[in-house]
């Protein structure tokens, strides 16, 4: 499928941002109906938390969708991606558990949409390379 | 411009040294190291010899991250200058940063025995970074070798051996932060007084194990080429 897409007469990291997009819609849907239950059955959900699950959710989007597009380029592909995607995934899980547990969770926040901001930027600039040859 | 900055690179290029001459160097400076960690550095205060294996310990840190650093300059090098043999290099800079990774390892587990009188603990922040990142390497070989051979496995190595590059600042400044709720205490691996001797010692250890890695780097990839070459004669003649 990503041979098709690669053929469309656009710039090949406007294919990175519309596959993040649709995978963040994918998320964003998930967790509208799983934010109010959680805030219902076990903790307040604050700005904070819905700030940090945000920005999260866009880290996630970024990152796996790039890692995905690499995967499917190698032989062992359904394996291959989770290793590839947990490391990337930790400082993610460290600054959103971070942000949703202490009083005052703008670092967390900054730190989640620093990292948002350059892997966008890493991923944006070199898509191209992952899909081409 | 392009000449003035050949001349820079002809002077600065490190390629022009034999490999004889880093061989030798890199054993004067390992042994000149061993020296002064045995017998001119002085005994820690309160871990007193056990100590002095901090002085490897660190610089291996250092250099694996040299080597890293060195990987993804190559990667950016084969991405944006398509420099044909970049990719060999940027892959055999990040082998020789997982050999000196997993010495970190080894060496940190021994002073950890001596020091904190664990082989390894889950809640020192330093030591699951550094562990996350060694794996994170680790996949890059697993990402390498399950792709054929050609531009494209050049291409996905040198775009991982890249993201390596930013996964590290960005590990580190999440472990900072997790300090605060996580684990409030800093282990300090040395005394008050880093000075004097001490930082003799650690500079020279630092300079031998750099030399060293440069020298197997450069051992390495003369073998990796010459590998290259025989397989393309054995076609040849096939």
């Amino acid at each position: 499928m990503l041979d098709g897409l690669v053929l469309a007469p656009c710039d090949r990291s406007a294919i990175w941002l519309a596959k993040s997009l649709a995978t963040f819609a994918f998320l964003a849907a998930a967790e509208v109906v799983a934010l109010p239950l959680y805030a219902i059955f076990f903790h307040r959900v604050g700005g904070a938390t819905i700030a940090a699950v945000v920005l999260a959710d866009i880290g996630i989007c970024a990152v796996g969708t790039f890692l995905g597009a690499m995967a499917v380029a190698t032989r062992a592909r359904d394996l291959l991606l989770p290793l590839l995607f947990l490391p990337l995934a930790i400082p993610i899980v460290v600054g959103a558990v971070g942000a949703s547990v202490v009083d005052s969770p703008g670092r967390y926040l900054g730190f989640l949409a620093l990292y948002d901001a350059l892997f966008a930027v890493v991923c944006w600039a070199s898509f191209e390379f992952v899909v081409s040859e | 411009m392009s000449a003035r900055t050949a001349t820079i690179d002809r002077v600065l290029s490190l390629r022009r040294i034999p490999l004889w001459t880093l061989a030798l160097a890199s054993a004067a400076l390992v042994t000149t190291a061993l020296i002064f960690v045995f017998y001119v550095a002085p005994n820690d205060r309160y871990l007193h010899f056990n100590q002095r294996i901090f002085y490897f310990h660190v610089s291996i840190a250092f250099t694996a991250y040299a080597c890293f650093a060195g990987g993804a300059w190559k990667a950016l090098r084969h991405l944006w200058k398509r420099d044909p043999r970049a990719d060999l290099e940027s892959y055999v800079c990040v082998h020789q940063g997982i050999i000196f990774g997993a010495m970190v390892l080894i060496t940190g587990s021994i002073w950890a025995k001596v020091a904190w009188g664990q082989w390894w603990l889950w809640s020192e922040d330093e030591l699951v970074l550094f562990l996350v990142l060694y794996l994170f390497y680790c996949a890059y070989f697993m990402l390498r070798f399950s792709v054929d051979p050609g531009p494209q496995r050049a291409n996905l190595s040198a775009v991982y051996a890249l993201f390596g590059v930013v996964l590290v600042p960005v590990s580190f400044a999440a472990i900072r932060l997790s300090k605060e709720f996580v684990h409030p205490q800093v282990f300090h691996l040395h005394g008050p007084n880093f000075g004097g001797w001490i930082l003799v010692t650690y500079c020279i250890a630092q300079a031998a194990m750099l030399v060293l890695a440069y020298t197997l780097y450069r051992v390495e990839i003369a073998g990796k080429r010459l590998d290259l070459r025989l397989r393309e004669l054995k076609e040849v003649l096939a």
